[in-house]
């Protein structure tokens, strides 16, 4: 790249006045013909777009965030809806916008301006959407999703969905097993039962009870779950939501950023990705946080704690030589079943083929993974991890981690299915160790990993109860 | 789902969101889905061949392709704003292009290229959206936009780094300029609005803004490429 060369100056010149809204159409012309004529220049083009790409990406969650706010106000207010379609101001052309009259140091003004813009665009949009809605409402039925997966799915009487079925709003109430609904907004959610739902629109869920896993890509920012006690907007990209019978609700951040608050209490708390939040039934204790789940789990310095989720973990993701880490998987989860595992005795293990102890229905566990990937061809590892929470047992065995998939990892952050994923055992030449102590507190580890080795700790409970407290 | 399209005419531009209620062709398929013990039931053409050892990872395939389509969005988004410049439309076509991706699920071979795949399927909805904007300008003429297409397909791929690469060079930046950065990419920032709370003209602030994007550029293109890039 040559910054010095005078077409790419003023190709970067003209895409930034185009970014900014300030080109005229001689400017448009221009970097049509620059690009037409010089295709060099293609690699400058797309280095500066998609630098603004990740601009817009790093900024956007506000966006969202203020437009979620906006339409939650707007939606309040339908008497000031109508008012807004009786007099719905013109907005100028955003191209050639001209400058706005001078207002030196009148930022809040500034504020109070972007507000009523946004809230002109806003009645636009609303306006149309109205208008075309009140045709189309005769003619096409209202559906703010589809069925599209579920796994050994029992429908309380009344409640049936067959898959690909679209959704309106209306109460389903799931006995057992789980669905994925793909909403039209593009946000895709896991249900697992029992739980009762509703689709309240195309980007917004009503879950009254049981346990949903939200992911939401770019284009459905701003999607909503509302539960009996708490309200959440997702600004990208995956939360897990766990809503007991009383209302209880516990919040999981895997990625990205949410906005959370207690139904008794406005006050919205940003929370991102590894933060756990929890509104207690009834609600009147508001919103409770906890800063980052990694207050319940301290490693030694070759053991690391990630709050953030990566995208996809297997042998070729999250490498680090002689390092391992560990991920909260699922918080606060009540097991449906009893759970069979490969360690539960204290003390050292070196076979993890056999089932050591078995996790009785009911019990609420805390599931961390963690996971050794080298970047070379071996690495070493040796640490500890010391949990708030008993450690109750865990799962080592490759069979058995993957068909715990389902149960604890998130099919789109921690999901990993290869075969060998597990420990190895004694006399393999990369046999692992683990000791449980005493108290049941703390996890010695010794891993020798060739291509990943991945285990998951259930630990007894204590992030969401402490704050629930 | 909801679309929204963009009308222009004289002293009004405004977004008009028709009510897009075609449904996924998932739901045609459906009828005949099979449903396999222990696992998920999958919908379209891929109902057969159920065996016993996809037991355990029954929802493996429809969850492996969710988490695909999650790891490519950001590659999409930038894939699709390279080509179509405008941020409105580049949402818009990325909702659409998450939709066909969900309906041509069958058509996928796993093992291959994801992305590259979801970027093609992108093209074809960049390209749909052209025929539909006749009345609007087109910015380029379809050489350049295939040739743009095919080079955003590969810058693309690297998303994810420049985002982290991006959050680094910001921090290099001066508390003033990532204060100015910040203004211009918050809700409702414009460069318009800028210049009037700080009494300049909006040429003051675009060119400001035209130095910080190529500071910012430039620092991203070496954190990706190394030293030799420069």
């Amino acid at each position: 790249m040559n910054t010095d060369d005078n077409g790419v100056r003023r190709l970067r010149r003209l895409l930034s006045q185009i970014i900014d809204q300030t080109a005229n159409d001689q400017e448009f012309a221009e970097l049509a013909a620059l690009l037409a004529e010089r295709p060099e220049l293609h690699g400058e083009y797309l280095r500066m777009m998609q630098a603004e790409a990740a601009l817009d990406e790093l900024y956007a969650r506000m966006q969202a965030s203020d437009v979620a706010r906006l339409g939650e106000a707007l939606a309040m207010h339908p008497s000031d809806v109508i008012a807004g379609l009786a007099a719905p101001p013109s907005e100028p052309n955003r191209r050639t916008t001209p400058a706005q009259p001078s207002r030196p140091g009148r930022l809040s003004q500034l504020t109070a301006d972007r507000l009523a813009a946004a809230g002109r665009r806003a009645w636009w949009a609303l306006a149309a959407a109205l208008l075309i809605a009140a045709f189309g409402y005769a003619v096409w039925p209202r559906s703010y999703g589809t069925l599209v997966a579920a796994n050994d799915a029992l429908w309380k009487s009344g409640s049936h969905c067959e898959l690909g079925q679209a959704l309106s709003k209306q109460w389903l109430e799931l006995e057992a097993g789980a669905v994925q609904i793909a909403f039209r907004s593009a946000a895709v959610m896991k249900i697992e039962g029992p739980a009762r739902f509703r689709l309240d629109g195309p980007g917004r869920c009503q879950l009254e009870s049981g346990s949903g896993l939200a992911y939401v890509p770019v284009a459905a920012r701003g999607f909503i779950v509302n539960t009996p006690t708490m309200h959440v907007v997702d600004l990208g990209t995956s939360f897990r939501v766990e809503v007991d019978d009383d209302g209880t609700t516990n919040l999981h951040v895997l990625e990205g950023v949410v906005e959370a608050a207690a139904l008794s209490d406005d006050r919205a708390t940003r929370l991102g990705a590894g933060e756990i939040a929890v509104v207690a039934a009834g609600g009147e204790s508001g919103l409770q946080a906890s800063g980052r789940e990694s207050a319940f789990v301290r490693t030694s310095p070759r053991i690391a704690f990630r709050a953030k989720h990566p995208p996809a973990l297997g042998p070729t993701g999250f490498r680090g030589d002689n390092r391992a880490y560990v991920f909260l998987e699922r918080c606060n989860f009540t097991l449906p079943y009893d759970l069979s595992v490969n360690c539960a005795t204290t003390g050292r293990h070196v076979q993890f083929g056999d089932i050591d102890g078995r996790l009785p229905a009911g019990e609420r566990v805390d599931c961390y993974l963690i996971h050794s990937a080298p970047a070379r061809k071996r690495h070493a590892v040796e640490g500890t991890v010391i949990f708030e929470g008993e450690i109750l047992g865990i799962v080592a065995d490759s069979d058995k981690l993957n068909a715990t998939n389902d149960l604890f990892g998130s099919p789109w952050s921690l999901h990993c299915q290869h075969p060998e994923r597990g420990l190895e055992s004694i006399p393999d030449k990369n046999a692992e160790l683990l000791e449980i102590s005493p108290d049941r507190h703390t996890l010695r580890i010794t891993m020798q990993t060739e291509s990943v080795d991945q285990m998951r700790v259930l630990v007894r409970s204590v992030a969401a109860d402490s704050l629930a407290e | 789902m909801t679309r929204c399209h963009a009308v222009d005419q004289p002293g009004l531009r405004f977004g008009i969101c028709v009510l897009f209620l075609r449904d996924l062709r998932l739901v045609a398929e459906s009828s005949g889905a099979a449903r396999k013990p222990g696992g998920y039931a999958r919908l379209g053409p891929r109902q057969q061949g159920w065996t016993p050892d996809e037991t355990v990872s029954a929802m493996g395939s429809d969850d492996q392709f969710v988490m695909d389509m999650i790891a490519c969005q950001r590659r999409l988004y930038a894939y699709v704003l390279s080509v179509v410049f405008d941020k409105e439309r580049a949402r818009d076509i990325l909702q659409q292009t998450n939709l066909v991706l969900l309906e041509k699920k069958a058509e996928f071979e796993p093992g291959t290229n994801f992305g590259a795949w979801a970027c093609r399927v992108a093209y074809f909805e960049v390209l749909a959206d052209r025929r539909r904007r006749t009345r609007d300008r087109l910015l380029f003429d379809d050489e350049v936009l295939a040739s743009l297409a095919k080079h955003a397909e590969e810058a693309s791929a690297h998303a994810d780094q420049r985002v982290d690469a991006l959050e680094t060079c910001l921090e290099q930046l001066s508390a003033e300029h990532q204060a100015l950065i910040r203004e211009r990419y918050s809700p409702g920032g414009s460069v318009a609005e800028m210049a009037a709370a700080a009494s300049k003209s909006a040429a003051a602030i675009s060119s400001i803004l035209y130095r910080l994007r190529s500071t910012l550029v430039d620092c991203i293109h070496k954190k990706l490429e190394g030293p030799a890039a420069s």
